[in-house]
């Protein structure tokens, strides 16, 4: 029953997945090219003085906003099908514990996110590792990691908001979950956010119980 | 003694201020296949979605084979086959990926009740629910739950939107799993004329209650319209929906023809006949034309 789950949530989402991929496979590309131009017009001196000593971003700003993008994608592609006419009836109706259902449907989008944002991590810094050591590399990652942290929340909010039944809690829950996610795009140099770690696990965990407030809702059949 | 399958027991309901349903109980009992009629917005669907958990009413309540609708066990969710308003399903799947998907959750799935009714219709095994027409969705989401074979059966407006070819395969198929006696349906459906050939009991709803809830056969035997002249139409609880048609008056009584004929002649009417009524027109008899 869990692998039909997880099929009906694939079928629903493999082109959010395929899109996500192409996205952060292009955003790959274009920091390779744009690191190698660095390199080329700059040197690899001034390239790695203006990271260390200005505290520069090294890759293109676009990090900052891509996997929250595709956490959003690959959430509206699961989750609003289930709500268009209603079909989170059907789903809820099958023999199995509600809680079940929808952790399930939530965990696989987890998962797809991880893979995504895995990959792409790690293709980043098979790539970067030929331009920069690995002190700095760290440090990108230390600087990307809320970012990246923030497409978990950003998609359990985006399941959240689809599943609200009222439009205007929707709305509101849409306003208090940018809120909430704005804490991971705060400007702050390299290494703060450790202390944040606690917090933003904190916040995954609220996220996740925030579409079983919204089902429960739906199931009392509030409009 | 006969099963209870449903149970709804003094449920009551609002939609903000708007009464839907006051104290309304009814059973319906295993075997039966029961009819709720009622014009729009008199709380059909409202009824469905309690029965089946998606709404929980602000008083009373409604079981499904005993368990409270709003907390049904997976167990129980396994007996009951839903069909939805519009005939709903995972529209993203194609006819074999829906097949699949559903089996995994029914051990005594059926998969040729399902097969058989597709082959009906003019689709590819890979074509999607969602470029199909309202008919051929009709007979997926029937295909479906055939298969599931469920005890229970609860079909939201199953003839919305089809045509009369569709909707005549519909009911037909619905009371050739009906006869197996061990089946129960509860369902609505605006286009009457195809309940009259499928029910066993009758709910007529009327705005915040229940008008009526009698066996079919019984309303088709004993409901009958008059129509008569005279000055005045006969008052009273036992005549419904009394009104002048050009020169003459109609009413509606579920009285014996000879009592409507005594009564008639108390008010001085004369040159009374009687109709016998189709199940649409005993439905228009009871809760009137608008």
């Amino acid at each position: 029953m869990i692998r039909a789950i997880c099929y009906k949530e694939w079928i629903k989402t493999r082109r959010a997945f395929l899109l996500s991929a192409i996205l952060l496979a292009a955003y790959v590309a274009y920091a390779l090219a744009h690191t190698g131009s660095l390199f080329r017009v700059n040197g690899a001196v001034a390239a790695w003085g203006t990271t260390i000593l200005k505290e520069t971003f090294l890759l293109p700003s676009a990090l900052r906003w891509i996997p929250l993008a595709t956490a959003l994608v690959i959430g509206l592609a699961q989750f609003v099908p289930e709500l268009a006419e209603r079909r989170l009836k059907l789903t809820l109706h099958l023999p199995l514990p509600e809680t079940r259902v929808l952790s399930i449907m939530l965990l696989h989008g987890l998962a797809l996110l991880l893979a995504l944002h895995l990959a792409t991590t790690l293709l980043l810094w098979l790539v970067l590792a030929r331009y920069y050591p690995a002190e700095i590399l760290l440090d990108l990652g230390w600087r990307a990691l809320p970012w990246f942290a923030a497409a978990l929340p950003g998609y359990l909010f985006a399941a959240w908001a689809c599943i609200e039944p009222s439009w205007i809690r929707r709305v509101t829950n849409a306003l208090a979950a940018a809120g909430a996610l704005s804490a991971c795009y705060l400007d702050a140099p390299a290494g703060s956010y450790l202390t944040f770690l606690p917090c933003l696990a904190l916040l995954v965990a609220a996220a996740f119980c925030a579409p079983f407030q919204a089902a429960a809702r739906f199931k009392e059949g509030i409009q | 003694m006969e099963e209870n399958v449903i149970e709804c027991e003094r449920v009551t309901h609002y939609y903000g201020s708007r009464l839907i349903h006051e104290e309304l109980s009814f059973e319906v009992k295993r075997g039966k296949i029961l009819g709720l009629l009622g014009k729009n917005g008199t709380g059909k669907t409202t009824i469905i979605n309690i029965l089946n958990g998606y709404l929980t009413p602000r008083k009373g309540a409604c079981r499904l084979f005993g368990e409270d609708s709003a907390r049904l066990s997976p167990a129980t969710k396994a007996r009951v086959g839903l069909l939805l308003e519009g005939h709903v399903q995972h529209a993203y799947f194609n006819v074999d990926q829906i097949e699949r998907f559903y089996s995994s959750f029914y051990p005594r799935w059926r998969s040729d009740a399902y097969r058989t009714l597709l082959e009906k219709l003019q689709v590819s095994r890979a074509q999607k629910i969602n470029t199909m027409s309202r008919g051929q969705r009709s007979q997926v989401a029937l295909g479906l739950l055939f298969a599931q074979d469920p005890e229970l059966l609860v079909l939201d407006d199953f003839s919305m939107g089809l045509d009369p070819g569709y909707r005549r395969l519909f009911a037909e198929y619905l009371k050739e799993y009906a006869a197996d006696g061990n089946k129960t349906i509860f369902l609505t459906s605006h286009i009457i004329q195809d309940m009259e050939m499928l029910i066993d009991d009758c709910i007529i709803l009327d705005y915040g209650r229940v008008l009526l809830h009698r066996p079919a056969a019984e309303i088709l035997e004993t409901f009958r319209r008059y129509r008569f002249a005279g000055p005045a139409a006969p008052e009273g609880p036992d005549f419904h929906n009394s009104a002048r048609v050009g020169d003459r008056w109609e009413t509606y009584s579920f009285l014996p023809p000879a009592e409507v004929a005594r009564r008639l002649r108390d008010v001085n009417a004369r040159d009374m006949q009687q109709e016998r009524l189709s199940l649409e027109d005993a439905f228009i008899g009871l809760t009137g034309k608008y």
